[in-house]
């Protein structure tokens, strides 16, 4: 659904990504990486918000740029979200929904399901300035579904969130994978085992794994002759990161 | 419509934001109940308009440039704008929300100076088109399209320099101190201190590309009714420039690709453009300390270039004709034909103001070579043509003529007038009333927008007729009544009652002097009322009488009139005596009349002789300056200067009063002294009154 060819980021002199290329059809991707390896920009890459120096984002074999209807079908989460505080949460979503154009008469409805979707439907008469840090970051989650969306790109979405709200969220994003792309980049990799099918790991600006989870885990067994219980996906990533290092 | 009422509802929410903006509604109000009320107790509609409503717009503004960035930057603070922007347009819809709140935002007070100015014009009652077109502009251009500019230019901040206020607040400092005349102080000292009069003009020119409120916070000048707030097309040309181009600037944070580089050509283009037209603008009022400042360009010019004084001088020829196509936009261009009564001459010499550009002088038979020196143009032989053609164009400081107003007096060379004449008096500190000794005839056509006025009959901006000198006004002027042009909104509009008092005042003074070839026949010239800008910083120009027509500043009563124009008359050569000559004419126009202050008691004679001894024998307490002066010095130099204004006072004073009033030979001394003032003598008057004193009172 969403392709990545040969991508190239570079700010200044310095190259953040280095050809990328990465094809993500239906289901839930975890991307995962270091501080700094490059996660955010390729997101943002992928989000149109960046234009690469090389290499192009395809979506439906398309270039983004090229395509009118991509963002109507993106739903993005940024690393750092917020909103304006004078406003109460319907009305921040109502923001939302004119920004992505979804028609008045939906919004209600499009509105109560997201924000059931992140639990915050009581919330949604309230200012954002008395929303906690948390339900904000929930907030954020929301409006990147609202319009049921077919790419969702989330960037951290889990960080501030209680352990029952990250439950809930890895809940959520089971059902949401299944007939869209979500692409989750984070680096708490308990995060991406319980809702991810498919992993792409990036360091330095590299892709060094893409493919299915147990895949990752069995990297562990190859490469760190991991033994005794199942190797988590973790044990995955550290084998093949530590490896680099 | 959705995000634009969310936007709205962050502004009216926030009360950082709305607070201060009811406060300033609040204000809005205030301002105009004083400009109310100063206009009711001054009657000048233009001096509480420029007071209470003009003067502090750059306040407003300020406040909206505060507005426009603090709503605008609300979307960066709180980290909108990444996810935003990854919607279609996201960023455009949002920033056009924003946009359009701001825009109702200074709607709402626009609208309140709108309505306050609709009921100023039924207020003061002068059923005058013009000046409901004036202040409808005013508004729109004051009230209207400056704070838009102004939430514009916090938007263009807030999308560019994003959280940094420290940067935005500075720049909004800046701004705010380049539209009030307190950078006059640093602006002024290249050309103080390093006599840089270049320097200068360049700052002063980047300072008006950024004045958006042209009638700056902390000036002094006063707004005269025919020229009105200063809105000259260039200022429109600015307030539109800085509404669009910080909306430029907006929208290239908007756009990736072939846009955003498109939109930067455009921004780009737009400030060329802008530029480019700023720097035609032509005839301007610049009120402010400049050396270019209209006051001030003319008397500061001619003090600092070598003395010449052209009294006496002979044209050796006269100018019979004039036809005059003269064109009025930004500035005056014009091709005037002269015909001069003597074409066989080796040399001509002509005055034209050095303000204006003189292009080429041409005869029938193609260009000739000319030598311009300052206000004289030097020409050879005219090779037995009669006919000369100058094609010039330019601008005086002073008397302007631009899309707005037009004041060209005739005694003042906007034309070529035949000989070398000066332009300033430095003695007199005024313009000269340069008149020729003949008429001329005129054939006169003007181009512009404006409905101009001339002493010469005609209509449709096309005159025909003989006088000694072509008097040109426009702008919110009218004929008032038959054979009188005055600026309709001012109050001291001169009647046919105060002109025909002023003339048997006139007539009555002259006959008394002995002078009834003097006589002037006041009602059967046309009269223009001059704005009072005429006087300012000049003495000698107040009222101009030519061959057919007058023109004065001050005319309401017949009594101040005719003091002004015998003012004009009696001029002494010799300097000082200002005082003395007051009183004269004060006696001579009141006839038998007592005044209040000459009936309270006889002059003590003895002592005025003393006194006037005193005072000639006193040394001119200025010519004892130095730079090295002792204490002791400077303390014999203060009370020496202050003796000698007490006897300047007193001596002008009473012998005025006992020449003029209570001697038996008073008509005599009335005649002696207008002989005297009216001559070429430049003797002092105080030895000649002291003679005359003395000779009354015997030995």
């Amino acid at each position: 659904m969403i392709a990545v060819r040969d991508l190239s980021k570079r700010f200044g002199r310095k190259e953040v990504l280095h050809s990328i290329s990465l094809s993500l059809g239906n289901g839930c991707y975890g991307l995962l990486g270091a501080n700094g390896a490059g996660k955010t920009t390729l997101i943002r890459c992928m989000a149109g918000l960046f234009e690469p120096q090389k290499g192009e984002v395809l979506y439906a074999n398309r270039p983004i740029h090229k395509l009118k209807g991509f963002q109507r079908d993106l739903g993005y989460l940024p690393q750092v979200f917020g909103m304006l505080p004078e406003l109460t949460l319907y009305e921040m979503m109502d923001y939302m929904c004119s920004l992505k154009g979804i028609p008045r008469s939906q919004c209600a409805g499009e509105i109560a399901k997201a924000l059931e979707f992140v639990n915050l439907e009581e919330r949604a008469g309230e200012r954002v300035r008395t929303l906690s840090g948390g339900m904000v970051r929930r907030a954020g989650i929301a409006q990147a579904i609202l319009g049921d969306p077919k790419v969702l790109l989330l960037d951290e979405p889990t960080a501030g969130l209680d352990p029952s709200e990250r439950a809930r969220f890895r809940n959520g994003v089971r059902e949401l994978k299944r007939d869209r792309t979500v692409l989750l980049s984070t680096h708490i990799v308990e995060d991406v085992d319980a809702c991810c099918d498919n992993v792409i790991v990036i360091h330095g600006g590299r892709i060094l794994f893409s493919g299915p989870s147990d895949e990752l885990r069995e990297v562990a067994v190859r490469r760190a002759g991991h033994k005794g219980e199942k190797p988590t996906l973790e044990d995955g990533y550290l084998s093949l990161t530590q490896g680099i290092a | 419509m959705r995000l634009y009422k969310r936007s709205l509802s962050v502004f009216l929410r926030d009360r950082k934001l709305s607070i201060p903006y009811y406060a300033v509604l609040a204000l809005i109000v205030a301002m105009s109940v004083y400009c109310l009320g100063s206009y009711s107790r001054s009657g000048d509609v233009f001096s509480a308009i420029k007071w209470w409503l003009a003067r502090p717009t750059i306040l407003i503004m300020t406040f909206f440039i505060y507005c426009g960035y603090e709503l605008t930057v609300r979307m960066h603070d709180n980290n909108m704008v990444e996810y935003v922007r990854a919607h279609t347009r996201g960023l455009l819809k949002a920033y056009s929300a924003v946009l359009f709140s701001l825009l109702t935002i200074v709607a709402v007070p626009s609208s309140m100076f709108f309505a306050f100015f609709l009921f100023l014009y039924h207020r003061v009652g002068v059923s005058y088109a013009p000046f409901l077109v004036h202040l409808v502009k005013l508004s729109v251009l004051y009230f209207g399209l400056s704070p838009a500019a102004g939430a514009m230019l916090g938007m263009a901040m807030a999308a560019r320099l994003r959280s940094n206020r420290l940067a935005v607040y500075s720049l909004t400092t800046g701004f705010m101190l380049l539209n009030t005349t307190f950078t006059d102080v640093p602006f002024r000292v290249p050309y103080l201190v390093f006599n840089s009069y270049l320097v200068e003009r360049a700052l002063y020119y980047i300072k008006d590309f950024l004045t958006l409120v042209p009638h700056q916070l902390g000036s002094h000048f006063a707004i005269y009714p025919i020229y009105g707030f200063p809105m000259e097309p260039v200022r429109w040309v600015v307030a539109v420039f800085w509404v669009l181009f910080p909306l430029t600037l907006v929208l290239v944070e908007c756009f990736t690709r072939k846009t955003k580089r498109a939109l930067l050509v455009v921004s780009a283009l737009l400030l060329l453009l802008s530029v480019g037209l700023f720097s035609v603008r032509g005839s301007v009022l610049a009120m402010d300390m400049r050396n270019d400042s209209y006051p001030y360009a003319d008397p500061i010019y001619y003090m600092d270039r070598p003395r010449q004084d052209y009294r006496g001088y002979e044209a050796g020829f006269a100018i019979e004709a004039y036809r005059m196509d003269l064109t009025v936009s930004n500035e005056l261009h014009a091709r005037v034909e002269v015909t001069v009564d003597n074409p066989g001459r080796e040399g001509y010499e002509f005055t034209l103001y050095h303000g204006y550009i003189l292009e080429s002088v041409r005869t029938e038979r193609g260009e000739i070579p000319f030598t311009r020196e300052g206000d004289y143009v030097s020409l050879g032989g005219l090779n037995g043509s009669d006919t000369l053609v100058f094609t010039y164009y330019g601008k005086s400081p002073k008397f302007y003529a631009n899309a707005q107003a037009i004041t060209l007096p005739g005694h003042f060379a906007y034309y070529p007038k035949a000989g070398r004449s000066n332009i300033w008096d430095l003695d007199r500190y005024g313009y000269v009333v340069n008149l020729p000794p003949s008429e001329s005839v005129y054939t006169v056509e003007v181009r512009s927008g404006l409905e101009v006025f001339c002493n010469l009959p005609g209509g449709d901006n096309e005159f025909h007729g003989r006088s000694n000198g072509l008097s040109l006004f426009a702008g919110m002027y009218e004929e008032v009544a038959h054979g009188i042009y005055a600026e309709p909104v001012r109050r001291d509009q001169p009647t046919r009652e105060s002109i025909l008092e002023a003339e048997r005042i006139l007539t009555d003074a002259f006959l008394r002097v002995g002078h009834p070839d003097m006589v002037i026949a006041l009602s059967d010239k046309r009269f223009f009322q001059a704005p009072e800008s005429f006087a300012l910083n000049s003495n000698t120009d107040k009222t101009v009488i030519m061959s057919d027509h007058i023109v004065s500043c001050y005319s309401a009563s017949g009594q101040g009139l005719a003091n002004s124009i015998m003012t004009s008359i009696v001029r002494p050569w010799s300097s000082g005596g200002y005082w003395f000559r007051s009183h004269y004419i004060d006696y001579l126009l009141r006839g038998q009349e007592e005044t209040s202050q000459a009936a309270q008691s006889e002059v003590d004679t003895s002592l005025l002789l003393r006194e006037m001894e005193e005072w000639l024998l006193l040394p001119d307490p200025g010519a004892s300056f130095h730079d090295n002066m002792t204490e002791e010095e400077r303390v014999a130099l203060a009370t020496a200067q202050r003796r000698w204004g007490e006897l300047e006072r007193a001596v002008s004073e009473k012998a005025a009063k006992y020449l003029f009033y209570e001697s038996a030979r008073k008509q005599a001394n009335l005649r002696f002294f207008f002989d005297y003032f009216t001559s070429e003598s430049t003797d002092d008057w105080l030895p000649l009154a002291t003679a005359r004193v003395r000779e009354e009172l015997g030995p």
